[in-house]
């Protein structure tokens, strides 16, 4: 399913962009991982090493990682991500806007979609084991051809 | 008294998923201050205080609430 | 004011220099995607526990340990040294006469001046404590959480183990648990086990009709249901249904029963020695209990209101009442916490604070019940406590509260007890000190 929709960028000094809605037309072509995530979520927590990772090795080939923030007071938010200073786009979705559009269910809440911008799975919630299915599944979309 | 307290379990998971919020809507559930149990070493303290002194002990569970995570 | 919870947070291989600074080593930390791995949390705590008029003393320190072996799996490890040293009263009555009494610790026999309550003779006991508990997911839906216990002091052993499983339901809004708890409790009284109203004997008696050796044992199985709801972004509310059962014995075995004559003065089985006639209690050996339990808490503008209530009765005809108010508030960069606690119970069926001459069970009527402990009589207690804590990196509070204990004296007391308080008011001061490491 290809989402056409349009971004209200306001960017903070933490470089952060905020949103309505999530613009992957920026992004065809290219795997895109959205990540919604809080400061105050613990698995969203453990999973930014994680998504760094994910980033610096796999960025090259193709990975879009796009975390966005929700439900999150802008102070703790600002907080947690200068200790952790990711490198991967972070947005801001501070009325839930986004996350609603996901249809999310649970926190913290991933959406991976291919290179033809279809939708192809979304998960609740993140574990050691969920670290290691979503690498093989993000490889395996690398490796598609557009 | 047990019927009704019976009852009130069984509506509940049923019309109890008009109350609630959405899993991003959980920042002020997920303090610390706001879990059931904010302090499990105190409730533990208190428990055998109240168990040396009174004649009644236990009753209370503590799974649910919180950040709803995972 | 909010946290940042370093108890709570997965390790991210981050020291705590790494937030001072800036970008490449910060980075460097984020590429060991290591979650918990050797992570290992610990919360110390101490508390100070001390009776009006030198009865009990308590000091109490205790480690938790939390180990975080993945987001959504957790191992705690709890350990508690209890040191107590004093006396509670023994059950016998107060008199206008001083009394002789024997009891099982230290040199024998004790004397009691007139007008004071009777206090077991003084003991000094240790209690060392481990709980255990692991909590994981189970299947998709479900969270397993299994524990152990271990306590033992000198004269008791206990060993337990207990298993709930919960199932979130309403995007995890609504929460079912069910859990059960079983415990076997060993007791090895000093002295040996008394029979029941046994009388107490001069120190060079011989025991051997009113003590038997051997351990008695007892078992303890608890049910819990538990319902917990979502509200609102800023409340959750609690409800449990607890059903227990104990079977075995259940007797205190160094509590007494006074035997008083008509006009209220307690009968001299040993004119030599004065010692004053009182009975070893009996209590049944089962006991089925069902609780009530409901707890709201709620967010008003950063401070947090946490209400209690819960109701327990028993077939020992014991009901009881406990509500339980707190207010967390935050200011500058810890917080303060006022708590109140109301509790009223109902006196137990047998609960018998002296037998009048001629009255009382004969010796080994296991079948009849007695017992003059004040703590299954009739009573009211209020405890109100203050805290004060600080956040940050190595979060701590203290907290002080005054514990009152105030029984219900028996009415229609014979004779020379009219006059006389059996039940006496305890308070208690306590002293709590928890710092998370």
């Amino acid at each position: 399913m290809f989402k056409r929709l349009f971004i209200t960028a306001v960017l903070l000094s933490s470089g952060t962009t905020q949103a309505v809605e999530l613009d992957l037309d920026l992004h065809k072509g290219k795997v895109v991982y959205v990540d919604l995530w809080a400061s105050w979520c613990p698995p969203c927590r453990a999973s930014f090493p994680w998504m760094e990772k994910m980033h610096q090795e796999l960025q090259d080939k193709g990975l879009v990682i796009l975390a966005v923030n929700t439900g999150d007071e802008p102070a703790d938010a600002a907080r947690f991500l200068e200790m952790t200073n990711p490198s991967f786009k972070i947005i801001t979705d501070p009325d839930g806007d986004i996350a609603q559009n996901l249809n999310a269910t649970g926190m913290p809440f991933s959406v991976l979609y291919n290179r033809a911008g279809e939708r192809v799975q979304s998960h609740k919630g993140f574990n050691k084991e969920d670290a290691v299915e979503l690498r093989e599944t993000i490889n395996t979309l690398i490796a598609e051809a557009e | 008294m047990r019927a009704f307290v019976l009852i009130s379990f069984a509506l509940c998971v049923g019309s109890c998923s008009n109350l609630g919020v959405k899993p991003w809507e959980r920042g002020t559930l997920a303090r610390e201050d706001m879990a059931l149990d904010s302090s499990p070493m105190q409730t533990a303290f208190d428990d055998h205080i109240y168990f040396s002194k009174e004649a009644s002990s236990g009753g209370r569970g503590f799974a649910g609430g919180g950040c709803g995570c995972n | 004011m909010k946290k940042t919870s370093k108890k709570r947070d997965i390790s991210l291989a981050l020291t705590a220099a790494a937030g001072a600074l800036l970008g490449n080593t910060a980075q460097a930390g984020l590429l060991d995607y290591d979650l918990g791995g050797d992570d290992w949390d610990a919360e110390a705590a101490f508390m100070l526990y001390s009776e009006s008029d030198s009865r009990v003393s308590a000091i109490a320190p205790a480690v938790q340990l939390t180990r975080t072996i993945d987001t959504d799996e957790t191992l705690t490890l709890r350990f508690t040294l209890d040191s107590l040293t004093g006396a509670s009263p023994s059950g016998a009555v107060q008199s206008n006469n001083a009394q002789t009494f024997t009891g099982p610790s230290g040199g024998g026999s004790y004397t009691v001046a007139a007008g004071q309550t009777p206090l077991d003779d003084s003991f000094k006991d240790t209690r060392v404590a481990v709980n255990a508990g692991w909590t994981r997911p189970w299947g998709e839906q479900y969270t397993l959480t299994l524990g152990g216990n271990v306590s033992k002091e000198y004269d008791y052993l206990s060993l337990g183990g207990s298993a709930r499983i919960a199932r979130d339901f309403n995007q995890k809004n609504t929460t079912l648990s069910a859990g059960i708890s079983l415990a076997n409790d060993t007791i090895s009284p000093v002295g040996g086990t008394p029979v029941a109203f046994g009388p107490i004997k001069t120190v060079d008696a011989d025991t051997s009709e009113t003590k038997t050796s051997g351990d008695e044992s007892k078992i303890v199985t608890d049910v819990l249901f538990g319902l917990t709801q979502v509200i609102d972004r800023n409340s959750v509310f609690q409800l449990s249904l607890g059903l227990s059962q104990t079977d075995g014995y259940q007797n205190d075995p160094y509590k007494l029963v006074s035997v008083v004559d008509a006009n209220g003065d307690p009968v001299i089985s040993d004119a030599a020695s004065n010692l004053s006639m009182a009975l070893f209690e009996n209590r049944p050996d089962s006991r089925t209990r069902q609780s009530i339990y409901a707890q709201y808490k709620r967010n008003i503008n950063g401070s947090v209101l946490d209400t209690s209530y819960r109701y327990m009765q028993d077939d020992w005809e014991i009901k009881s009442h406990t509500l339980d108010f707190s207010y967390r508030m935050p200011f500058g960069g810890g917080w303060w916490q006022p708590r109140v606690r109301f509790y009223a119970q109902d006196a137990a069926e047998f609960y018998t604070p002296y037998f009048q001459e001629g009255s009382q069970p004969t010796v080994g009527s296991n079948d009849s019940y007695a017992s003059a402990d004040y703590r299954l009589g009739s009573m009211e207690t209020t405890t109100v406590g203050l805290s004060y804590g600080r956040d940050g990196d190595r979060p701590w509070h203290v907290t002080l509260e005054y514990y009152l204990q105030s029984p219900e004296e028996p009415d229609n007391k014979i004779g020379a007890l009219e006059n006389l308080t059996l039940t006496p008011e305890m308070s208690a001061t306590i002293l709590r000190l928890n710092i998370d490491l």
